[in-house]
């Protein structure tokens, strides 16, 4: 979007200098114009249409609602509002991601943490948007601030232009995960839901089935998580009797040791 | 709604914490002071009651304590205390015109309590915990679960209350436990059946999702208190019984661990290590008995299940005191007395740096090091 001639970024560099009058009247501007449009097409123009009655704008679809007037107007606003919010979370996400980089694992989580932060702290205009997202036969479309922040925060740490060429990939993942970011804060208003279950987990369940190769990365850098892993089937041999104490502890010994050089030679217990 | 400084330091303060669950601590550190100097956002030291820069304050001061507790010093400790103490003048049950309300202060207490429990502060997150509680309709009484159970507007509630209830029996077992190596039997039958009544609220609330990885940490929550009061009964062949039997559950909740992908192996090893914790007890029982044999037998088996959680600890401050007391035995039994003693050395010092030098549980564990070299002499 356009404010006083600068380009402004949808990650929020821009809007950080911006000041709140002037998005607010960048949104009446938007919200202008859609209603003109609406005005224009009328009733029969909607539902004539090329894209017939699952007409999709960039902020949501023009669903026709009972009363028989679209709502696009309401979505875009609610989009455009999101977009306004959530732009310094991500800005202090990223700048935050540059004083220290991590795995893929932790920058997901961190991206979902950020999209719940933000969620709380605006909960009627994040269940707003999940709203304005889901399309009348209930497929849910990720918000494109979302994805745009996945796609940068892939895009970083596996389009490093030594390898092949993974951008149709990266873009496939950000919108598969801004998706489910997109349904999941539509529960933060509801006492007992989690950054955890409602975001986290499923993003990393999902990268998990359709990009797995770009995960195991965790299990290098992470020595304690990869000793768990090969203890706990270990544990229960042991426990259950199918191996012998005294043979799973020489295993669970092995594991140690290799954590303990992870770890750079500390003490056993 | 947050200016824009806040905002960005809200951002940025959700990497902090994904990185300090992960362990990462100097990193989470590093980012941390970055915000807290104003280079990364800003964090507002002074706020109106009740808006988004209040919640933010208390939500990184909050974060704060979690950091100074990872540090591990006499120092960082003492500040982290201090903190929370300012926090719960501020925001806390008795605080006389708290800065936070509604929702977003349940919610932030909800994490508040956990930094308390982090910090060994088991009373006053148990305090707060109850406050959250009652704010929440909870009650005592049996019917409550019973009637909560029906309608589905309820689930939300019910979830909610059941996570509470569950955070509420880990540490009132917890805080048994402690008195317990205290002395205080009388204190520590008492926690064990209020962290079982609480555990078993917990999975009456989740009933309906027997099948789920949530109900399953209930049963696990429960059978903890369980295992605790039946090492509390006085005569030996009944103690042995009682226990057995809390071993048999305790492992099905591990094959269960076992069998579900979605629980973490982590989670599955603390699961098997509890199991563990009832074969040393029954070793001691044994070795009280004269049946050397029979207790070297379960507590070798015991050790291979509770080392690994034990190595992890190593590393991780956020160790278990019953499990490494217990591990302790299981090396003494299993002819280790010099790992006996090198984990009950650890975990002495660890205590002491939380709960002080003359806390009971540090007393105990010294006299216990004492036995074990002069046995060993």
């Amino acid at each position: 979007m356009q404010i006083k001639g600068r380009l402004v970024h949808p990650l929020g560099d821009d809007v950080l200098r911006a000041s709140s009058d002037e998005v607010l009247v960048l949104l009446a501007d938007r919200l202008v114009k859609v209603e003109n449009l609406e005005r224009r097409l009328g009733e029969k123009g909607w539902k004539d249409s090329p894209a017939g009655p699952g007409l999709r704008t960039l902020y949501g679809y023009a669903d026709w609602e009972r009363s028989g007037s679209p709502r696009v107007a309401v979505r875009i606003a609610v989009c455009l509002a999101a977009d306004a919010t959530f732009a310094p979370y991500a800005a202090g996400l990223l700048r935050a991601m540059s004083v220290y980089e991590a795995s893929i694992r932790t920058d997901v989580l961190s991206v979902g943490a950020t999209i719940w932060a933000w969620a709380h702290d605006y909960r009627a205009l994040a269940f707003a948007l999940s709203a304005s997202r889901r399309a009348p036969w209930g497929v849910t479309v990720g918000f494109p601030a979302f994805t745009r922040l996945l796609r940068r925060v892939l895009g970083e740490q596996l389009d490093t232009g030594l390898g092949p060429d993974v951008s149709a990939e990266i873009a496939e993942a950000a919108e598969g995960l801004s998706t489910i970011a997109t349904r999941g804060i539509g529960e933060v208003h509801l006492i007992g839901s989690t950054v955890d279950g409602s975001i986290q987990q499923p993003m990393l369940a999902s990268l998990g089935e359709t990009q797995p190769h770009w995960l195991p990365d965790e299990l290098e850098d992470d020595a304690e998580e990869a000793f768990a892993r090969g203890a706990a089937p270990l544990v229960l041999e042991a426990l259950t009797g199918q191996r012998s104490s005294e043979e799973v502890a020489v295993s669970l010994e092995s594991l140690a040791s290799a954590l303990r050089a992870a770890k750079e030679g500390v003490p056993d217990a | 709604m947050l200016e824009l400084d806040a905002a960005v330091a809200r951002g940025a303060l959700a990497r902090v914490t994904v990185l300090r669950e992960e362990r990462r601590t100097d990193a989470a550190q590093i980012i941390f002071e970055q915000i807290d100097s104003g280079a990364l956002g800003r964090i507002p030291r002074v706020a109106t009651a009740f808006t988004a820069e209040a919640a933010l304050r208390e939500r990184a001061d909050c974060e704060r304590i979690r950091l100074h507790r990872r540090r591990q010093t006499a120092a960082s400790l003492a500040a982290a205390h201090e903190l929370a103490d300012d926090i719960l003048a501020r925001v806390g049950p008795r605080a006389s015109s708290p800065t936070l309300d509604g929702e977003n202060r349940l919610l932030f207490l909800s994490h508040f309590a956990t930094a308390l429990s982090d910090l060994g502060d088991e009373t006053a997150a148990i305090a707060v915990t109850e406050f959250i509680l009652t704010d929440l309709g909870q009650s005592e009484h049996d019917a409550f679960a019973a009637a909560l159970q029906e309608g589905s507007r309820s689930a939300q509630a019910r979830r909610r209350i059941a996570i509470q209830l569950s955070n509420l029996s880990v540490r009132r077992t917890r805080l048994g436990f402690l008195a317990r190596l205290a002395g205080d039997l009388e204190e520590a039958r008492r926690l064990f059946e209020l962290a079982r009544r609480d555990a078993e609220q917990s999975m009456r609330l989740r009933e309906g999702r027997a099948a789920t990885d949530a109900y399953l940490l209930s049963r696990f929550n429960m059978l903890r208190p369980e295992l605790e009061l039946a090492v509390a009964v006085d005569e030996l062949e009944e103690r042995d019984r009682a226990i057995e039997s809390v071993q048999r559950e305790l492992l099905d909740v591990v094959r269960s661990s076992y069998e579900r992908p979605t629980v973490s192996p982590r989670s599955r090893l603390i699961r098997a290590g509890a199991a563990g914790m009832a074969l040393v007890e029954r070793a001691l029982i044994s070795e009280s008995q004269g049946d050397a044999a029979r207790a070297r037998s379960l507590a070798s088996t015991a050790r291979s299940t509770m080392k690994a959680t034990v190595d992890l600890w190593r590393y991780d401050t956020d160790e278990t005191v019953a499990v490494t007391v217990r591990y302790g035995e299981a090396c003494r039994l299993a002819g280790s007395p010099e790992r006996a003693e090198r984990i009950w050395s650890r975990t002495r010092d660890r205590l002491a740096l939380l709960r002080g030098e003359t806390a009971p549980a540090v007393g105990w564990l010294e006299n216990r090091l004492l036995e074990l070299r002069g046995r060993s002499r």
